[in-house]
């Protein structure tokens, strides 16, 4: 594409130029081409977009609505979704990296997933609930209702633009909220798509608001501001505990899916083509730059050469390229600061005595040369104490770390501030439950990793954050309950709640 | 007392009383498995802000069932082409609980809908052949249609009972259904929905109960449990139908008198094989299209002046409910001061002992010829006995 394409904000229900007129490059990583611009918002774009989501949750327009009147235009937007896969799917890969092959066969439908998702699971969890009446004593009808929290906050990150703000929108818009949210500075037009797309399926005017511009301003104006009543966040644990601190001052609720260091298992009974495969998958899906990646893989000691052998004969093989042609792979990392930071942890992790059995290097012949692309690479020789081993570089990088027995392997897997993912490979199920049962983190796969569904929960133990996204759990994260106590003896002279007073 | 005869005492109803217990209505359908509620009432109800204030619970209580539509064609008497219309309408909607609010009509036109729903029929002349269904057990089956009936008067008490009746306006005959599973599965009885019933339709109600109770105490297949219930609810009625239809505002009095039309029910239905003066409402009603609260209000009183022998069996009964000085033994002597004790309640309530329809001596033999011919119609009463009740009931022509 040659054109740049030209957004403005999102902002109750249509294109809203900034305050500014500043506006902000959006590139093509692997090509560092200028793609598209946005606005570089301001506080001032915040508070109007906070403003309009307000008016819009307090007029009732959306939140007054049934579930199933709300239900039914979230379905309609969902399909919306699908019926532009092509368009979102090539933009989210043009801007993210990401490969097209994932986006078209995975990003899309998630968004849409999630939506039918939120759909599905507000049939399942207790809308309306009622206490004990107790006709003896104190006769009274006890209701609890579950409402919105009013305005939300949703920030994303830029490695999965699309899927990881659906996370957030879905369940809000069922339940009921106004949203405003900011995309990544790097990846902010597939979410204004999908807040077009939202209003063209139906959602009212201010209920769904996209502000675009840097995290320093748009993040910490919509984390701090006092007419926002919750803030879900995704992005590092670092950032996180920042925004948890904004929202402190005003106790709003906060969900924070932050950063991990994820293990990946292999017990010695596991195939090995699975295994090896499983340790690719985990730590090369999105060029590494997943929060629940897997990496540090602990291999059985007898085992290591054997394994990782297998394993770099396998990576050989993965096409890197360009993310938009259909037989690539890998793609580049997304941006030129992150590159930074991998090759930094690549260059900590020699310093501190690991080897490299593959990779370890910026690639710059021909096309390569023009991007953001690294090797996939392999460290050997660590231990679980090395800096680039216990802190999320978010590349392709694995550690491998050999261990003797399976409690040592438990031992080392929680050796962690994070815990927001593990993988176990294994040909014995039981054995392999008994190890997922022990380690702390939010999410456990066996023979299997990134397996992340609509209908299941995910988030983190420890420092990987609180509050989960999907499943059920996340209509919860976005309502709160309400006890109705009706009394029904109305003579004040025969209730005896009053007489503790000696009313009666 | 003789020997005494089996009985059965069935019910298959939560009843649920005090101000405000319409509260309890969607939490009552979620228990039973309900999601999508339909509304049979009437449009006066509607317009009154009746029926909103029940489903209003549904809009607060969110999260629960839904009402989906609101039924307001029932008229007065449960005609039958608007039973089978209401059930066409049940099944069109895919409804899976019935929310009844309304008074007798409304109640009866809801007890047929649920009987043709629970019975896969849709038609309910064919389900009441002749005009008449007894189905006790085994004929009578659960109906598995989740109800909460509500009344908006007291009352019919028809929101427990198990008889259902309905006019075929094609023969103008009222038919009736007795089935153990028609009635509500929940009954809210709340009185803040009977505050704002005229005076005129708070007497006829309340006289319905109290033929309940009288026809019920004498019916000879009364039993001791259906007696205390006939009895109480006299005195109760006595006592709190003058002044809920002086002071319609009077919460207390409304709640004793929708207690009251419930326990006359009760009484009437668990033991009431005769009931003479409802075999004459009903032909009355049907044939004139007088309201049944009217009809059985005029009725019982009358006959009990022009056929008091009837009444000698329960005379002991009814000395207790009329609170008849205990020194006086004669029965018929006791007869004649419980009727002079509801013509003084029908005078504090300022209703008429007579119908407002003037009769010639061909009308006369007319309702007689329908009043033998009713199909609820249990005992023969002497014809010079229908006919001088009538002559009193009627104004001349």
């Amino acid at each position: 594409m040659s054109s740049v394409m030209e957004y403005q904000h999102f902002i109750n229900g249509q294109w809203t130029p900034g305050e500014s007129g500043e506006t902000m490059d959006v590139i093509n990583p692997a090509t560092q081409e200028v793609v598209a611009q946005v606005p570089k918002g301001t506080v001032n774009d915040v508070n109007k977009a906070v403003a309009n989501a307000r008016e819009a949750f307090e007029s009732g327009v959306w939140a007054n609505k049934s579930m199933e009147e709300r239900a039914e235009i979230l379905l309609k937007f969902s399909t919306n979704v699908l019926k532009n896969k092509n368009r979102l799917a090539y933009l989210e890969s043009l801007t993210s990296g990401s490969t097209i092959r994932r986006t078209m066969g995975i990003d899309v439908t998630a968004v849409s997933d999630a939506l039918k998702n939120a759909v599905q699971r507000s049939q399942e969890i207790p809308l309306l609930e009622h206490a004990m009446c107790l006709p003896w004593h104190i006769p009274q009808h006890s209701y609890i209702v579950r409402e919105p929290l009013g305005v939300c906050a949703g920030i994303v990150p830029w490695n999965f633009p699309m899927i990881l703000a659906a996370w957030k929108f879905a369940p809000a818009l069922m339940m009921g909220n106004s949203i405003v949210m900011k995309p990544a500075s790097i990846t902010p037009i597939t979410l204004l798509e999908l807040a077009n797309l939202a209003h063209e399926s139906g959602i009212p005017a201010g209920v769904f608001n996209v502000v675009t511009g840097s995290g320093s301003v748009v993040g910490n104006a919509l984390a701090s501001h006092p007419e926002i009543d919750k803030v879900a966040f995704t992005g590092s644990t670092e950032v996180g505990r920042q925004v948890a601190h904004m929202a402190a001052d005003g106790i709003k609720r906060v969900t924070l899916e932050l950063g991990g260091k994820s293990p990946t298992i292999v017990l010695d009974d596991a195939d090995l083509d699975m295994a090896t495969s499983l340790c690719i998958h985990a730590f090369l899906y999105h060029t590494g730059q997943v929060c629940e990646s897997g990496t540090r893989m602990l291999v059985p000691r007898k085992m290591q050469d054997q394994i990782v052998e297998m394993m770099i004969e396998k990576i050989k093989k993965l096409p890197i390229g360009n993310q938009l042609n259909p037989a690539t792979s890998i793609g580049p990392i997304a941006s030129a600061e992150q590159l930074e930071t991998v090759m930094k942890y690549v260059d900590i992790g020699k310093k501190e005595g690991a080897q490299i059995a593959y990779g370890g290097n910026r690639m710059t012949d021909g096309a390569y040369g023009q991007g953001f692309f690294f090797e996939p690479t392999v460290f050997v020789g660590c231990n679980n104490q090395m800096t680039h081993v216990r802190e999320e570089i978010f590349g392709p990088v694995q550690c491998v770390l050999p261990y003797d027995d399976v409690e040592e392997a438990i031992a080392i897997a929680n050796d962690s501030p994070y815990g927001l993912g593990a993988s176990i490979a294994s040909m014995n199920a039981t054995r392999a439950q008994w190890v997922a049962k022990k380690i702390r983190s939010g999410t456990v796969w066996i023979n299997t990793h990134h397996m992340l569904r609509a209908d299941a929960p995910f988030g983190g133990y420890k420092q990987s954050g609180y509050g989960r996204e999907n499943g059920a759990h996340v209509l919860m994260e976005y309502s709160q309950v309400k006890h109705v106590c009706h009394n029904l003896v109305p003579d004040a002279s025969k209730y005896r709640y009053f007489k503790v007073l000696g009313l009666n | 007392m003789g020997i005494p005869s089996y009985f059965i005492w069935e019910y298959h109803s939560i009843v649920e009383c005090g101000a405000g217990c319409r509260t309890f209505a969607p939490q009552r359908f979620m228990e039973m498995g309900s999601k999508r509620i339909g509304v049979i009432t009437d449009k006066g109800l509607v317009e009154a802000g009746v029926v909103s204030q029940v489903t209003d619970m549904f809009l607060i209580q969110s999260g629960g069932p839904q009402i989906i539509g609101v039924y307001d064609k029932v008229q007065q008497d449960a005609t039958m082409n608007i039973v089978n219309d209401c059930a066409r309408w049940f099944r069109e909607n895919a409804l899976d609980g019935m929310l009844v609010i309304g008074g007798g009509s409304v109640m009866d036109t809801a007890k047929g809908v649920k009987f043709l729903l629970g019975t896969q029929g849709s038609d309910i002349r064919k389900a009441l052949p002749n005009n008449g269904a007894l189905m006790f057990r085994p004929w009578g089956k659960p109906l598995n249609f989740p109800s909460v009936f509500i009344p908006t008067t007291a009352g019919t008490g028809s929101e427990v009972s198990n008889v259902a009746v309905m006019l075929n306006e094609e023969e103008q005959v009222k038919a009736n259904l007795i089935h153990p599973y028609i009635m509500g599965e929940v009954a809210l009885l709340d009185p803040e929905l009977t505050l704002s019933l005229p005076p005129k339709l708070t007497a006829a109600t309340g006289l319905d109960a109290l033929g309940h109770a009288i026809e019920g105490m004498s019916s000879n297949q009364a039993n001791t449990m259906s007696q205390a219930l006939n009895c109480r609810s006299i005195k109760i009625i006595l006592k709190n139908l003058p002044k809920a239809v002086q002071n319609g505002k009077d919460l207390a009095a409304r709640m004793e008198m929708l207690a009251a039309s419930n326990m006359a029910i009760m009484g009437f239905s668990m033991g009431a094989m005769l009931a003479p003066g409802h075999n004459i409402a009903h032909a009355v009603g049907a044939k004139l299209r007088i309201p049944h609260g009217e009809a059985v209000g005029i009725v019982v009183p009358a006959l009990m002046k022009h056929f008091p022998q009837y009444y000698v069996p329960c005379a002991e009964y009814l000395a207790d409910a009329f609170s008849v000085d205990p020194s006086i033994t004669n029965p018929m002597e006791i007869i004649a001061l419980a009727r002079e004790r509801i013509l003084q309640l029908m005078n504090d309530i300022n209703f008429s002992l007579q119908f407002q329809v003037p009769l010639d001596e061909q009308g006369r033999k007319d309702i007689v010829l329908a009043i033998q011919t009713d199909p609820s119609v249990q005992m023969a009463i002497p014809e010079p006995i229908l006919m001088s009740l009538v002559k009193d009931c009627f104004p001349e022509k």
